[in-house]
């Protein structure tokens, strides 16, 4: 039977449950994009899509099953704490070391950066 | 108290009319959308599968490592670029179908972001070798010459009658 395809047996199924979902689904947005009493049940003319509200939903709620692990504490460092903290603490010394210069006396006031901020 | 009723029975029907107020606060609450725990049993799974329109056996959900998706399915990455755009898609400004799992990166793998499959003509590490090869050559380049700085040779400027002094500004 599956020497006339390129594909196993089990694939094969599988991508025939997906043809008939698909089209299941097709035919079920397009019923519901043509219903002409769609607009008198007040949820406005766009078809509503679970899927999007699905991915929607997932993204705002991962605090749900959220567990602090050693991957996630990771995750956190590198592109938060480290990142943060490392900005911050070049930025204020440099700003610190200019300002102790500009009060000494040791650069003209023609020579200062960020003068007019 | 009658006008108290009256007063509620008026803000109801209000709500009933405006589609948006109505779609958002009485339906399609994300609490009701959002992602279960991680299926543990064979009936989890295949629950799962069901809700999220696949079929049980390409279902697969993200690993339990708590980074919080729950039982949303791990889909292959297909960013949009990829995708076929001759196909009738039931959203073709997204290449989307109707009640079609999305990616739960869509957010990069869009296809004005980040193309995950993109089929480059040579391999990634020629193009980080141009990029950074140009911008660390044009620094060195500049960092070189703001050091030495050149000039064309002159000798000094030579005008007429050298010495001479044609006006003073001392009063007299």
């Amino acid at each position: 039977m599956s020497a006339e395809y390129d594909v196993s047996e089990s694939t094969r199924r599988l991508l025939e449950e997906k043809a008939k979902r698909r089209l299941f689904l097709r035919e079920q947005f397009l019923k519901l994009k043509s219903d002409p009493f769609r607009h008198a049940s007040n949820e406005g003319g766009t078809v509503f899509d679970p899927a999007l509200q699905r991915y929607q939903a997932m993204k705002i709620n991962t605090f749900e099953f959220f567990r602090p692990t050693s991957k996630n504490a990771l995750i956190a460092l590198a592109f938060l704490v480290i990142p943060v903290s490392l900005s911050t603490y070049c930025m204020h010394t440099s700003r610190s070391n200019a300002e102790h210069k500009y009060r000494t006396g040791e650069v003209a006031y023609k020579d200062r950066r960020f003068k007019f901020i | 108290m009658n006008n108290l009723a009256k007063s509620a029975n008026v803000s109801k029907s209000w709500l009933k009319t405006n589609p948006i107020l109505f779609a958002a606060i009485r339906n399609h609450w994300n609490k009701d959308y959002k992602p279960a725990a991680y299926p543990r049993t064979e009936n989890e799974r295949i629950a799962a599968a069901e809700k999220y329109q696949l079929q049980p056996e390409e279902y697969q959900p993200y690993p339990d490592d708590g980074s919080g998706r729950g039982d949303y399915p791990n889909l292959p990455a297909i960013s949009g670029d990829s995708k076929d755009p001759f196909y009738p898609w039931d959203h073709p400004e997204l290449k989307r179908n109707f009640n079609e799992p999305m990616h739960a990166d869509f957010g990069l793998i869009r296809e004005d972001r980040y193309d995950v499959n993109a089929k480059l003509k040579r391999p990634l590490w020629f193009y980080w070798a141009q990029h950074l090869g140009t911008m660390i050559g044009l620094y060195c380049i500049y960092s070189l010459f703001e050091n030495v700085k050149m000039f064309h040779a002159l000798v000094p400027k030579q005008f007429p009658n050298q010495g001479k002094t044609h006006y003073t500004f001392e009063r007299e």
